[in-house]
């Protein structure tokens, strides 16, 4: 009673230096709490993604890099992947593979090429517009079009791979021809284009504007075009026609490729094949990638919090109270 | 002296501390009357660190007192006190002895207050180690 007493009579003199206290005290309580809360609902978005992700098919390396790559779109680029291994899945009828170039960026979000299995694989669904049909289309995730204030109607632009590049090529404008239903997961803040489009972005397509004659330009007919003033290139119905790619498709790139097997006994028969430590490429699973990183993260979190209970029971002097 | 308890608070402490003691309207009345005697009877709201150093060493005085103890223990306790104040707490210290039949046993330096004790014992005596 007295010490209620006493701790009430503090309270009230000492308002401000108690609710110091009061709030370092509650934050010593809370960040431990939030951390909790915080890991577990990244394990399980993480571990949710990786488990529906059967297989993943990507350049030798880290498997990490492969993974977040594909299946979160972070910054890791992995060495890319021939377009030849997919043909080469797509051949071996034991799985439906789905490339996935993720190279690029448009205003902080990954562009993602792809192609429509993409779609139905992660079950995505359009709340407006239409989905990917023409070259140049850009389908936006749900955080996407609430970040950039824009919907079906409006337009994108690809971000320059790298300001210093100077032969590289002109950002890519892209109609938004749909906007996805969010799903709580990266696909949020993806932007979906077709993975031919990747590859314009990436300058192996192009396109060719019309020339102009010098007697238009005299006589005031058309004004002269020139790359010298084109500060991005653009997708129309006019130069659709003209968009080509140079060189063997086969060895196109793609960041990575999501091979979905038909059955079990498909999914081990095409790990097997890629057992070999001599092949470029690797087939991994990415939830136990997923679960190898969750699994350290806890580790790591158990520690702190051994070190943490440690702190806060042995404080490194006693408290003295003195009262005069 | 608690500097988060009022001076009326801090008078009254003996009684929150010790469950034997009744803090009831009688205490209340004792305390406001000590306060008054020892001339802090305006200032029993305010906290230490709105008093003088002399003004608080007067309400230690009458939290000593305030139980109505049998044996009050007093060590230099006007040495911070003007001349005024130091004999009216005196004075107070041996009414309230001789109220409550107390003994009152006191340390001090002023050989002015000497004569007014039963027995005095100077230390001075033992400073080589033996009593003369």
């Amino acid at each position: 009673m007295n010490a209620l007493y006493l701790a009430f009579a503090y309270l009230r003199y000492h308002w401000g230096r108690s609710l110091v206290l009061v709030l370092v005290a509650a934050l010593i309580l809370f960040v431990p709490a939030a951390t909790q809360v915080l890991l577990s609902t990244s394990e399980r978005v993480l571990l949710s993604r990786g488990a529906a992700t059967p297989l993943l098919l990507g350049s030798r390396g880290s498997q990490l890099d492969l993974t977040m790559s594909a299946l979160y779109f972070s910054e890791e680029r992995p060495d890319p992947v021939a377009m030849r291994e997919v043909e080469d899945i797509w051949d071996g009828g034991l799985a439906v593979p789905i490339p996935v170039h993720t190279a690029f960026s448009s205003g902080g979000f990954r562009i993602v090429g792809t192609t429509l299995d993409y779609f139905d694989f992660r079950r995505l669904k359009l709340s407006e517009g239409r989905g990917l049909s023409l070259l140049g289309d850009a389908v936006i995730g749900a955080d996407v079009a609430k970040a950039m204030g824009r919907g079906v109607g409006d337009a994108l632009v690809s971000s320059p791979e790298n300001l210093f590049d100077l032969d590289g090529v002109y950002p890519l404008e892209m109609p938004i021809v749909g906007v996805l239903a969010p799903t709580n997961s990266p696909d949020d803040q993806a932007v979906f284009v077709d993975i031919k489009t990747a590859w314009v972005i990436q300058g192996i397509g192009h396109g060719h504007e019309d020339a102009v004659t010098a007697a238009e330009v005299a006589d005031g007919t058309a004004a002269l075009s020139s790359a010298a003033v084109l500060q991005y290139q653009r997708i129309t119905p006019d130069n659709i026609q003209s968009f080509h790619f140079h060189g063997n498709q086969d060895d196109f790139p793609a960041s990575a490729v999501i091979v979905v097997p038909n059955d079990t006994r498909a999914a081990t028969i095409l790990k097997g094949r890629y057992l070999e430590t001599g092949k470029p490429t690797q087939l991994i699973e990415p939830g136990a990638v997923v679960q190898s990183l969750v699994d350290r993260i806890f580790r790591i979190k158990t520690l702190l919090d051994v070190v943490t209970g440690i702190k806060l029971w042995r404080p490194s002097r006693p408290s003295v109270w003195w009262c005069s | 002296m608690l500097d988060y308890l009022s001076a009326r608070q801090n008078i009254l402490y003996p009684y929150r501390i010790t469950p034997a003691l009744k803090l009831d309207s009688n205490a209340h009345a004792r305390a406001e009357a000590l306060a008054n005697a020892c001339g802090i009877g305006d200032k029993l709201d305010r906290h230490p660190n709105a008093l003088s150093q002399g003004e608080q060493q007067r309400i230690a005085i009458c939290r000593a007192l305030v139980t109505q103890p049998k044996l009050i223990l007093s060590d230099e306790a006007t040495g911070n006190l003007d001349p005024d104040s130091k004999a009216r707490i005196l004075e107070l210290l041996f009414e309230q002895a001789a109220a409550a039949s107390a003994s009152l046993l006191a340390v001090t330096h002023d050989h002015e207050l000497l004569p007014r004790f039963d027995r005095v014992i100077d230390f001075a005596q033992f400073r080589e180690g033996v009593p003369a």
